[in-house]
């Protein structure tokens, strides 16, 4: 039975001098810094944005370039976190967050004034942590993937449809 | 003078709170085990297995790493029993082929490949340092009480095993803090170190409070 202890001590002696040398090996390639893949906790998707047409300004193409829709507000709100047992790990537990692009107008389609382009506000929400059964273990979590959602946002003062002064010139 | 009544209460205080130890303590260990078992598919699409794939491309280290979960998962499920005052009384063959496991696996496959696997452990120098320092004294612990118990010395045997279980236990214990500080906002590089350093030095102190409130001559039994 004392064969296994001594067997034990070699392992634990190889175990040490292959650590030492492929420890050494790592630094001397300076592999240490990236050993480590991190996982970002937020994933943009989708942004997009949509041009706006100002009454008495032109053409449809020169209110364009004056004026940006997309008005957006950043709030950072932190919810209460749920857990998952899927989060018992030795790994990275994400954060998960919702990023969204909220409209300023989209209630009021009678607003005159073009908006300043550089306005611009976006909510972001950190969704709630979850844990759950399959979290318990050493793997890190990888942080829930949300699509980014936009409201259009653009004031269709000459919607297609309705017929605009230069429709009526062509 | 204790009267019959009084030591039924003992009994059932007693009986309370061990239930009240085990019962998470198998619920987490079972936790453990049956969340590891996904790992023998040998896929790599893992998020554990992602975030180190450089180090997964060394063959040593993967070896090391599949070695190394086998053997927890046979640790902690074999350990589990071997506190049983029932089956050491009752059936002791189970304790004494449950412990031969116990010990030939950490011996021969757990601490070695974790003594490995430190010298890349994620956080700093001092978490790797922490790391080494599990893996031998885990080494050790087991050895010692493997040792004691063929010199027939049972009361060392015992203490060296609290030792080593309570090494063995910062898996599950570790994962419990991670889980905690996570849930309260910790970000995920300090979690991971305060959540080790915790599992560990916690582990230790519960193991040694345990050791020191049973034995008399508590500093001898490093010495046994």
């Amino acid at each position: 039975m004392k064969t296994i202890i001594f067997t034990g001590i070699a392992l634990i002696l190889i175990a040490s001098a292959f650590g030492i040398n492929d420890y050494y090996k790592a630094k001397k390639k300076g592999e240490f810094t990236k050993l480590y893949h991190d996982v970002p906790d937020t994933v943009v998707e989708k942004v997009t944005s949509v041009p706006i047409v100002i009454p008495g300004s032109g053409s449809p193409a020169a209110a364009n370039d004056k004026t940006d829709p997309v008005v957006s507000k950043m709030i950072k709100e932190n919810r209460r976190r749920s857990l998952r047992l899927q989060d018992y790990s030795r790994g990275r537990i994400p954060e998960p967050s919702i990023e969204e692009l909220t409209p300023v107008d989209s209630t009021n389609p009678k607003v005159e004034q073009p908006v300043k382009p550089e306005e611009k506000i976006v909510t972001e929400e950190t969704a709630p942590r979850r844990i759950s059964l399959n979290q318990f273990s050493r793997a890190p979590l990888i942080p829930e993937r949300r699509t980014v959602m936009l409201v259009d946002t653009t004031v269709k003062l000459f919607p297609k449809s309705s017929p605009t002064v230069f429709s009526s010139l062509k | 003078m204790t009267n019959s009544r009084q030591l039924t209460t003992q009994k059932a205080v007693h009986y309370f709170f061990a239930a009240l130890f085990w019962i998470p303590v198998s619920f987490f260990s079972i936790l453990l085990v049956r969340n590891t078992i996904p790992y023998f598919s040998f896929s790599q699409n893992f998020s554990f297995i992602e975030e180190r794939a450089i180090l997964f491309a060394s063959k040593v280290y993967k070896t090391c790493f599949y070695t190394h979960i086998f053997a927890g998962m046979i640790c902690i499920s074999t350990a589990l029993i071997q506190f049983s005052s029932y089956l050491l009384k009752k059936r002791k063959a189970i304790h004494i082929i449950s412990g031969r496991i116990y010990v030939l696996v950490v011996l021969l496959l757990g601490a070695p490949t974790g003594l490995y696997m430190s010298f890349f452990a994620k956080g700093s120098f001092w978490e790797r340092l922490l790391f080494m320092f599990m893996a031998v004294y885990w080494f050790y612990t087991t050895a010692k009480g493997f040792q004691t118990i063929l010199q027939k010395n049972v009361l060392a045997h015992k203490i060296w095993m609290i030792r080593s279980y309570s090494m063995a236990m910062t898996a599950v214990t570790f994962r419990i803090y991670h889980l905690f500080f996570y849930y309260y906002g910790v970000n995920h590089l300090s979690n991971y170190e305060i959540s080790l350093w915790i599992s560990v030095i916690g582990n230790m102190m519960v193991a040694e409070f345990l050791i020191y409130r049973k034995s008399k001559t508590y500093l001898q039994t490093f010495l046994t």
